[in-house]
């Protein structure tokens, strides 16, 4: 029986940069016995097929049979599929095993990331979401926080279907991933770190800054109704590379980071103690935000913000066009010599054609 | 007669660029009225700055630049000729070595034009957040802390002792950039000073160059050098669309207090009395004649910008942006219509030039 690594998530805890990974190092992986099916980056369309059931057109089902394809006639020991949506599946996990129908040997793959964290990632994740596209301040969206993310009542549907032995729960931390993301995967998955594998060089799924999450929900309040505005904005603003003082800035404070991380302990520690086997049943490490530490809610655009970022996408503009007209210029330049001396040459040739008549 | 070489050495900040844009773009005329000005550049910033760095011997080989000025402004029949560059300003210890290396059968004259100390330090400012190699950081308070109310890079007796040591006092020519002093404008009061007769004939540029910028946009320029240190391409696209930026302002603003500025001028008083009496021959010491800044004169410190300044010069560059692409995509119909043509000539049916190019080169492989 195959082994099949399903990594299921969650949001937020580097699973582009994982799935990117994936997909560089197909060959290589092969190599050492380990399968990435298909040829895009992730197979969203599994959990999609599920979830939408028949509504979905035709064309997911043929995806899902050609993986299936790829996979029977592979004769590959292991199997790695790969993504965040499954996530979302909760009530309908049964029916990914009949999928499956017990080909398989499965282990699932989920990553944890503390819920204080994981909300301000989403909050920037949902208004750069060109489906979303949020229109609310980070203190509404706060309100909403007991919807973030019960890791416990997540996985539990996984682990009726798949076995408790058979889920693996990583935690997103910094002190818990010592080696980072790439290399902890890989240890899941019964791999050796190996110098030939590539690393992706840009940062992936790179979540943006707060100054730049706010631009773009400024006007996703003006413009409710214009993806292409939106599309434009992600594009350039991920370009623009400012000063990040606020790296360790949180858009919470830490009374409700406090509260929010007190509201999921319960759930946590039966996470750790059931899935992790830790006795003290601490799932995080990193501490608590002091509730007296200095914090000051983020004031919202100045001057000296906005400038520097409306000018730098400008440039970007400029050097885009600068570049697209000298291709064209060379192009055409090149394309008139290249007529006319053809043109040139097939006149001789005509008159030769003549004379030899 | 002796031929005269006059030499203007700035101080920066006096509409030295605008000197030499009009020299420059008027060297025809010049040279029929009997003045040259050598070689085919707007200044002779090459030349200062052989004198600046590198030791006389090797000023005095064949392939410097400076002997090359020499040996066209020895070798002209006219009698003047005009070396000009502000960078010599900043020669204050090599003054002597440019004396040596001059022959003696010249006569030379240095032009100088002066300008209120509190003055050049608000311009000194606005030079050094545009200059490409400066790209100044500090904002006006800090930069004029760092400065103080004296410095001695300022003080006009120092700057020019070593000039009249070298050259001799009656040699020196001190003019006063001040817009009263000056006769006319910038232009006559130069031409007239390197005694031109017939100066209709001069053609003059109708726009200054580098002109200072608005405060606002300087400001403007200022962030982004904050943010943007290292990228010089960055610097250049600013320089270009931003002086295309206009600022509506009814009034030059003034960064500096009435308060600082008369501070600073009390810094400098003894050095410009000295200067005016020395080389001037003013009995009274007064170098500049431009009323002292009224205490009680309305005054705000410059509050930065706000919204309302930021969005019309984005608008601006935006629109700038968009004519500069526009022009572009125009230059682009008229190169694939051009293109256009000429397909139409190689695909006409009676030279059908492609068939019979393939053919023969088949034919020729075979």
């Amino acid at each position: 029986m195959k082994n099949l690594y399903l990594h299921i998530g969650a949001h937020k805890t580097g699973t582009t940069a994982i799935q990117k990974f994936l997909s560089m190092n197909r060959d290589n992986l092969k190599k050492k016995g380990y399968l990435y099916p298909g040829i895009h980056d992730a197979h969203h369309f599994i959990p999609e097929k599920i979830l939408m059931g028949n509504q979905l057109h035709d064309d997911s089902k043929n995806h899902i049979e050609q993986l299936f394809k790829e996979i029977q006639s592979s004769d590959l020991k292991n199997i790695i599929i790969s993504s965040e949506n499954f996530e979302n599946l909760k009530e309908k996990v049964p029916e990914l095993k009949n999928l499956l129908k017990n080909k398989f040997d499965c282990k699932i793959i989920y990553y944890v990331r503390r819920q204080d964290e994981r909300l301000e990632s989403l909050y920037r994740g949902n208004v750069k979401n060109p489906t979303n596209r949020l229109q609310d301040t980070l203190a509404e969206y706060y309100t909403k926080f007991d919807t973030v993310s019960d890791y416990y009542s997540l996985l539990s549907p996984w682990r009726e279907a798949f076995g408790e032995k058979n889920i693996f729960v990583r935690v997103y931390e910094k002190g818990q991933l010592p080696h980072g993301i790439y290399q902890d995967f890989l240890t899941i998955i019964g791999l050796e770190w190996d110098n030939n594998l590539n690393i992706p060089t840009n940062q992936i799924n790179r979540g943006l800054g707060w100054d730049l999450t706010e631009i773009i929900r400024l006007c996703n309040i003006q413009f409710p109704n214009d993806p292409n505005l939106h599309q434009f904005l992600v594009r350039n603003l991920s370009k623009v590379q400012i000063n990040e003082k606020e790296k360790n800035y949180y858009g919470l404070s830490p009374q409700q980071r406090r509260n929010i991380v007190k509201h999921y302990d319960k759930s946590n520690v039966k996470v750790a103690r059931e899935y992790l086997g830790r006795e003290d049943g601490r799932l995080f490490y990193a501490p608590l935000p002091d509730p007296n530490e200095p914090w000051e809610p983020y004031e919202g655009l100045t001057i000296e913000e906005i400038v520097p970022i409306f000018t730098q996408m400008l440039y970007n503009m400029d050097l885009k066009y600068q570049k697209k007209f000298r291709k064209l210029h060379r192009h055409t330049i090149s394309g008139k010599n290249y007529g006319f001396g053809k043109y040139l040459s097939g006149i001789r040739l005509r008159i030769i054609q003549i004379l030899k008549r | 007669m002796k031929k005269t070489v006059y030499i203007h050495i700035g101080v920066h900040k006096t509409g030295t660029s605008t000197i030499q844009n009009l020299l420059s773009n008027n060297r025809d005329v010049l040279k029929e009225q009997g003045i040259i000005y050598p070689g085919n550049k707007s200044a002779h910033h090459d030349m200062a700055k052989e004198f600046r760095t590198l030791p006389l011997e090797q000023i005095l080989k064949k392939n410097s630049r400076s002997q090359a000025y020499l040996r066209e402004i020895i070798e002209s029949p006219a009698e003047k000729s005009i070396l000009s560059s502000e960078v010599f300003e900043t020669l204050i210890f090599n003054a002597g070595k440019l004396r040596e290396f001059l022959p003696h059968d010249l006569e030379i004259k240095i032009i100088v034009y002066l300008r209120r100390q509190d003055d050049l330090l608000e311009s000194k400012y606005n030079q050094r957040v545009r200059e490409p190699q400066i790209r100044l950081e500090k904002s006006f308070t800090d930069y004029f802390s760092s400065i103080g109310l004296y410095n001695p890079k300022l003080d006009y007796y120092n700057k020019l002792t070593p000039w009249a040591d070298s050259f001799g006092k009656e040699n020196l020519i001190i003019r006063i950039y001040e817009k009263d002093k000056l006769r006319g404008n910038l232009f006559n009061d130069f031409i007239s000073v390197i005694g031109l007769e017939n100066a209709d004939s001069i053609k003059v540029p109708d726009l200054a160059v580098n002109t200072s910028w608005s405060w606002d946009i300087i400001e403007f320029m200022r962030i982004c050098n904050n943010s943007f240190r290292k990228d010089d391409g960055m610097h250049d696209f600013l320089l270009r669309s931003l002086a295309k930026a206009r600022v509506v302002e009814k009034e030059k603003k003034r960064l500096l207090s009435p308060q600082q500025r008369r501070e600073i001028i009390a810094h400098y008083a003894d050095s410009n009395a000295k200067v005016a009496r020395e080389y001037l021959g003013r009995e009274d010491g007064r170098l500049f004649y431009a009323p002292l800044p009224n205490l009680d004169e309305p005054w705000e410190p410059n509050k930065g910008l706000t919204v309302e300044k930021v969005v019309p010069i984005f608008m601006q560059m935006l629109h700038n942006l968009d004519k500069e692409m526009n022009k572009r995509s125009h230059t682009k119909n008229i190169l694939s219509k051009k293109s256009h043509f000429f397909n139409k000539i190689t695909n006409n049916r009676f030279i059908q030039s492609k068939n019979v190019y393939s053919y023969f080169q088949k034919r020729n492989r075979r």
